[in-house]
């Protein structure tokens, strides 16, 4: 990657700069960096010399230093801004959109967040305070609020005379339609003003059909709405379908990114906000909870067992084959579970078409549960020279793949009917299920058919 | 979700009219659809229907009947194509962007995609150009109808040029090209509106234009479009020639797809190349069975493994109880540290170059929660000898062993799992290969390694 490389020459720079204490040099370097590379320059930095870097810029060039620390995600961000002191902070929180100056101060500690709140200029801080009222993860919370309106009365002309002298709103490229009362009532785009004679009523050339997002939307949804739409923009109304903000195409695709990152953690139990510069300590306290909550589950896997502890101390045979039969059932549960988690992630699949599914996943199981429990039970067969245990081997993992597939389909099916995100608990609940039922079934056949094992001792 | 309502209603109402014959009442109501609620209705309907729907439509409303066939997906588009006269799939073809049109014809049967690149002659000719270009690179998704103007063309003239074109679709940039079309710079359409008709674009042009070249990866084209916030971004050849555009939406769906190959490999399964219900039993079946055939004689390892402490195991049957809890506390371990580093690795958080510096982080976390774990162990197995009396007069070395297994297999898993990605990089795989079943299997059969080893040491001479 070129780019990358030149991030890397441009970094070095940066240190040799921060070595010999040429602010001036460094001051020019810095920038002239995109603000998207700037983050990626203060990411690779160690933590003085960011703070060091971010300092230098934030004097010189607040706007800059704020928008190259919005690029650096929200949390990462306000660790960095919370270096400065709250009037700082407050002059660069100033700098940029207020849905990205929310996401910051929302992570900013209680106390300070207050004081920058307080001394921002009371119209933006009232923006911010508005926006942070929204829940986390709905459109209310990422749209910006400075979006650009029309009357609908207006015409091409007098809009395009709007548009010059609204220069600082940013990225516009759908124009909304409003009524006198910020009703939301079409759209125009940008390319469409200039295709036609200045005197056309806004009225006539827009569409009055529109995708729209209501403020409490999951920004999930709302991201689904955008890329299936191939949207630039979706304006973000209230109840009473007034328009409150706008949220552009390329916050969607932070949402794709988070959202996906977000299911793949939590399929393995990771906290999602986790990344992997997370201090060590912080890390730490993120993995125990699930591995906590596997290790509880382990135990009832682990009483399971116990229950045939009997059976066990008179064939030893049984314990050599346990971990197959865990591992495979473990294995199918995980690759229904993402297939099924993804598919909802990306709205193809719900409660109501999950019969389909589930009739599809079960076979699947017991397909591969026939063909591998027939392998197994040759190869447990072959190796203890015990055809009755092979058989019962290959019967349980039958048993086990068939357990996987349908609980590994339900289980997140369901947590999404019931209006919680499927990845959450879904691999804990699952392979817990496969654990129990797995060793159960096994197990279980071995003790009813005891008397046909070739016991040891 | 609202608009799946709508859609269910509009879907049923599709079936009664197909069922019934009514094609007016039919065409009438599939051209009030939006072309993307047009593809998830057709997708829904069977075969027959589909095909039934799309001909009605594709009569009527060419255009429209092609914009929900792009968005059906290639292969169901090309499949509804495919058996219709070339003259008429180029017909039809021409209502597309080249970009759309040359992915259709790339999933047509092999004779009816060349005669139809014959038979589009020259308009042919640039489709056939896009599908020179190898899959997943900056020039197979690109749109070569690119807005570019000369330098010496005022904002007035571009303004003029847009009414004229009224076939580019989705314009937010203007390129700057000079006379032998080599990139030199780009006006965004909104900054040509405030500056006055006479303005020369030389002046107003930026001219550090980010772009890439037709041979990147389409993921790279992904990371500079998302981390630079555009809405385009211009392609060019190797001697900065400029040969077409990249919009944000199609950078979406790559975002998607990659994304969502990601999640699936690291599941331990093969990429799906179509929506899941839409996937037919039979290559759901094969994508899973190869990883899960070779995970299966992994896992068997974990009976050899077992297999050379079978004395043990006679001897000391308390030990078959933790096997569960052991094995699967390091295959956990491992999927958490996997799954943080094949992501970080993906959208770029981490490098190579920084496995040394993650290896010694990881190594930390890894002995920190084993120790916890091992202690809850410690604890359980304590207390259930205090309560049940369970473990008998040794109760205090078992409890010792499945701590210092815990600890160990822990430590082990976060280790595997967090260097494998690193390693599958370095020999050139993809990171997400290195799925969650992948890391827990090995993990698997070498932890159980280390919990009889334990075992051994610390019961010897007593239960052992």
């Amino acid at each position: 990657m070129a780019t990358q490389r030149r991030i890397d020459l441009v970094l070095d720079s940066v240190k040799r700069l921060q070595r010999v204490g040429a602010s001036a040099n460094l001051l020019n370097l810095l920038q002239k960096q995109h603000p998207a590379d700037l983050a990626q320059i203060f990411s690779e930095l160690p933590d003085k010399e960011r703070e060091a870097a971010f300092s230098v810029l934030a004097e010189r060039n607040g706007r800059l230093a704020i928008e190259a620390i919005s690029e650096l995600g929200p949390e990462a961000g306000a660790a960095l801004l919370a270096t400065r002191s709250a009037e700082d902070i407050a002059r660069l929180a100033q700098e940029i959109a207020s849905d990205d100056a929310a996401a910051l101060i929302d992570y900013l500690p209680e106390e300070l967040s207050a004081a920058v709140l307080d001394l921002m200029r009371p119209k933006e801080s009232g923006v911010v305070e508005n926006l942070l009222e929204y829940d986390e993860q709905t459109a209310g919370r990422i749209m910006n609020p400075h979006v650009f309106a029309l009357n609908e009365d207006l015409t091409v002309g007098e809009a395009i005379t709007e548009l010059q002298t609204n220069r600082d709103v940013e990225m516009v490229f759908y124009l909304y339609v409003v009524d006198e009362r910020r009703h939301l009532v079409g759209v125009v785009s940008l390319r469409r003003l200039l295709l036609v004679s200045p005197e056309t009523p806004l009225k006539r050339i827009m569409t009055a059909d529109l995708i729209s997002a209501r403020v409490d939307m999951d920004q999930e949804e709302v991201a689904r709405q955008v890329a299936s739409y191939n949207l630039l923009a979706i304006p973000v109304v209230d109840e009473e379908n007034k328009l409150a903000g706008v949220i552009t195409v390329d916050d969607v695709i932070d949402v794709i990114k988070d959202e996906a990152t977000e299911d793949i953690y939590r399929l393995a139990g990771v906290s999602s906000d986790e990344r992997v510069f997370t201090p060590a300590s912080e890390t730490f306290r993120k993995r125990l909870p699930a591995l906590g909550i596997q290790l509880v589950t382990a135990f009832a896997a682990a009483a399971v067992v116990a229950m045939f502890q009997g059976t066990i101390g008179r064939v030893t045979a049984l314990a050599i084959f346990m971990p197959i039969v865990a591992g495979m059932g473990a294995t199918a549960a995980t690759q229904t579970l993402t297939v099924i988690v993804r598919g909802i992630g990306l709205g193809e699949l719900s409660w109501s078409n999950s019969r389909k599914a589930l009739l599809k996943e079960a076979s699947i199981g017991v397909a591969n549960g026939i063909l591998l429990g027939a392998v197994a039970a040759v190869v447990a067969w072959a190796a203890k020279g015990d055809p009755v245990l092979g058989l019962l081997l290959g019967v349980a993992l039958i048993i086990n793949l068939f357990v996987a597939a349908t609980a590994g389909t339900l289980v997140p099916l369901g947590l999404r009917a019931a209006n919680l995100d499927p990845a959450l608990a879904s691999s804990v609940v699952v392979t817990t299920m496969t654990d129990v039922l797995g060793f159960g079934a096994f197990l279980g056949l071995a003790t009813v058919f005891l008397r046909y094992l070739a016991q040891s001792g | 979700m609202a608009a799946q309502r709508k859609i269910d209603i509009v879907l049923a109402s599709v079936r009664r009219l197909l069922r019934v014959g009514a094609t007016p009442n039919l065409l009438n109501l599939l051209q009030k659809q939006h072309p993307v609620d047009l593809a998830e209705i057709l997708g829904a309907l069977n075969d027959h229907e589909r095909r039934a729907a799309f001909e009605a439509l594709a009569a009527k409303d060419p255009k429209l009947a092609m914009k929900a066939l792009a968005e059906l997906g290639v292969e169901r588009g090309a499949g509804l194509l495919a058996d219709r006269p070339p003259e008429t799939i180029v017909a039809l073809l021409q209502e597309l962007p080249l970009d759309d049109a040359a992915a259709l014809i790339d999933s047509l049967p092999d004779e009816a995609a060349r005669r139809v690149r014959e038979l589009m002659g020259g308009h042919g000719g640039a489709v056939g150009e896009l599908l020179d270009h190898l899959e997943g690179t900056a020039g197979r998704i690109m749109n070569p109808k690119v807005f570019a103007l000369p330098e010496d063309a005022t904002a007035g003239d571009a303004v003029n040029a847009l009414q004229e074109s009224g076939g580019v679709e989705m314009v937010f940039y203007v390129y700057v090209v000079d006379d032998r079309r080599h990139l030199v710079g780009v006006v965004s359409l909104r900054r040509l509106l405030l500056v006055p008709p006479q303005t020369p674009l030389k002046r107003i042009m930026t001219t550090d234009v980010i772009g890439v070249h037709v041979d990147d990866e389409q993921q790279e084209v992904a990371r500079k479009v998302s981390s630079y916030h555009l809405l385009a971004i211009p392609v060019v050849d190797a001697e900065n020639k400029l040969v077409g555009t990249i919009t944000v939406d199609d950078v979406i769906d790559v975002i998607e797809d990659e994304v969502t190959a990601d999640i699936q490999r690291i599941g331990g399964l093969e990429a799906l190349d179509e929506p899941y219900l839409q996937t037919p039993f039979g290559t759901l079946v094969k994508k899973r069975a190869r990883w899960l055939v070779v995970l299966f004689f992994g896992e068997l390892l974990t009976a050899t493994a077992m297999g050379y402490f079978e004395k043990e195991i006679a001897r000391a049957v308390v030990l078959a109880l933790f096997v569960p809890l052991v094995i699967s506390s390091g295959g956990n371990s491992g999927s958490q540290a996997a799954s943080l580093m094949i992501r970080a690795l993906a959208v770029g958080e981490v490098t190579l170059k920084d496995w040394w510096l993650i290896m010694q982080r990881e190594v930390l976390s890894g002995l920190a929660l084993g120790g916890i774990l091992g202690s809850v162990g410690f604890v359980r197995v304590s207390l259930w000898e205090r309560l049940f009396g369970t473990y008998g007069p040794h109760w205090f070395l078992i409890a010792l062993t499945v701590m210092f297994a815990l600890v160990g297999v822990v430590m082990w898993g976060t280790l595997a799992g967090s260097m494998l990605p690193f390693v599958m990089k370095r020999l050139g795989a993809d990171p997400a290969t290195s799925s969650t079943p992948f890391v827990a299997t090995l993990v698997d059969v070498t932890g159980l390694v280390i919990y009889f080893t334990v075992a051994a040491t610390i019961l010897r001479g007593t239960l052992l």
